[in-house]
């Protein structure tokens, strides 16, 4: 884990030992994302984002994201519940997941530009005590009508491998998904953007887990049995619209977005952004985001046993959710811009969700079942996320 | 402590995925009609400000994307593919 990170850094040292005054040929932006919820579960993200201009048209980026979680993602709610409860540096015999999990992920990237022409490839690693992730990826865009209309389009496939360790050691396997994506950006008026994204996924092999057995009606414990194969399709629309509040610029920007599957999984989310510029360089923004979607056809709160597919994870039943959250960013003093080792730019924002989800109280100990709490419950959840920003 | 009913969150109401969907698409359509209509690059300063972008936060916006999804427990509700990691 500590290898990548290690070279990350001398690649970083290599590129600031001649920083030239006057240029912007590279840039470091810093993350650190702590994320909560009502059970105490906990995530701490530190990353980075590195990019240098190697040539006038080449541009390489490095991108470190580093996860420290309390409780693996999988047992979301399922704190202090369990045969051995969630103790620190114990294994759950329940879901076999580990309390504490270190996660580490790299992205390389080399892009090229010129007049409107984009491309860019790029290489993704992600690691974690069980599961593994490799992906290459491409893309590109191309500027048209005067620069006023864009075309994109990506391509992404991810070679994965789930391993759990523990009680459940042996019952994971590979997963591939491919990931294919077509843009177009149109800009309409001088203070108004548009764009349109269609986006199709394609998930075959070991597509579940085995942290989360199924209870059948019977009391009887049944491993999740998911289809092999999934195709999904999204459509998101984008539009931005510029305006002013005196002399200050201000954006609202709508994203609505559209997903099914052929698991029958039918999702809606629109998200409304409202940046505001209060002075030069200082902004704050204002959002709201909503999120709704159905169950995938084979998803029940009870099983019989004899079902061809079977879940009780949390992500396949239907529920819906409000995400609400303010930011804030502004520039550091401009004496501060001779300094390659001081920030121009910082920025704090936080995300308050919560999430309706539906419990049961037929009989069927809840204990084991992907409900969270015998009955109708809120769960709430937050995500603060701290920014700062280096031209070098 | 006795678990609070749900019943002050009510989902929110979104017309049926269909018309939605359409309705979307045909005011984007007529967006997109409207481009046409070339803005002159004399014209597009604030069109290049931050806040005018169409992912004004890179690094953010592709955490969020990482973690909303895993800690919702969403599906296309993102950006996400939903591979590279074990969430």
């Amino acid at each position: 884990m500590l290898k990548p990170l290690a070279a990350a850094l001398c690649l970083l040292a290599a590129a600031t030992a001649s920083p030239q005054a006057g240029e912007s040929n590279q840039g470091l932006d810093f993350k650190y994302m702590y994320y909560w919820d009502r059970n105490g579960v906990w995530n701490h993200t530190p990353a980075f984002a590195y990019f240098r201009k190697l040539a006038p048209l080449w541009k390489f980026q490095w991108d470190q994201e580093l996860d420290v979680v309390s409780g693996a993602s999988r047992r979301l709610g399922l704190r202090n519940i369990g045969r051995l409860a969630d103790n620190d540096l114990k294994l759950d015999a329940v879901t076999g997941a580990s309390q504490r999990e270190i996660r580490h992920s790299e992205q390389a990237t080399f892009a090229y530009a010129k007049q409107g022409r984009n491309a860019a490839a790029a290489f993704y690693f992600s690691d974690e005590n069980d599961y593994r992730s490799y992906s290459p990826s491409l893309s590109g865009s191309l500027d048209c009508n005067d620069r006023n209309t864009t075309l994109g389009g990506s391509a992404a496939t991810f070679f994965d491998d789930m391993h759990p360790t523990g009680p459940f050691r042996g019952l994971g396997g590979k997963r591939n998904i491919l990931s294919l994506s077509a843009t177009l950006a149109q800009v309409i008026t001088p203070l108004t953007l548009s764009g349109l994204t269609v986006n199709v996924l394609h998930s075959s092999g070991f597509l579940g887990h085995p942290y989360n057995p199924v209870i059948t009606s019977a009391g009887s414990l049944e491993l999740e049995n998911l289809p092999g194969e999934k195709t999904g399709v999204s459509l998101s629309a984008q539009i931005i619209q510029g305006f002013h509040i005196g002399e200050q610029l201000g954006s609202l920007r709508l994203e609505a977005r559209h997903y099914r599957d052929d698991w029958k999984l039918v999702s809606n989310t629109a998200d409304l952004q409202w940046y505001q510029y209060l002075r030069e360089g200082t902004y704050v923004r204002l959002r709201a985001r909503g999120y709704r979607q159905s169950a995938a056809a084979f998803a029940k709160d009870a099983y019989a046993g004899d079902e061809a597919f079977r879940t009780a994870d949390i992500r396949f039943y239907a529920f819906s959710s409000l995400t609400l959250g303010f930011k804030a960013g502004s520039e550091f003093p401009e004496s501060w811009a001779a300094s390659p080792y001081l920030p121009d730019r910082w920025d704090i924002g936080y995300d308050h969700g919560l999430r309706n989800t539906h419990g049961e109280e037929d009989g069927i100990n809840p204990t084991y079942h992907y409900q969270l709490f015998p009955a109708d419950e809120t769960y709430v959840q937050g995500t603060l996320m701290v920014g700062l920003s280096f031209d070098l | 402590m006795k678990p609070r009913p749900c019943a002050s969150l009510a989902p929110p109401r979104f017309p049926s995925p269909p018309a939605f969907f359409l309705a979307g698409l045909f005011a984007l359509t007529a967006a997109f009609g409207c481009g046409c209509a070339r803005v002159q690059q004399k014209d597009r300063e604030f069109l290049s400000d931050p806040i005018m972008q169409r992912a004004p936060d890179p690094l953010g916006g592709g955490l969020e994307s990482h973690n909303l999804p895993r800690r919702e427990g969403s599906s296309g509700g993102s950006s996400g593919s939903g591979g590279g990691c074990g969430c």
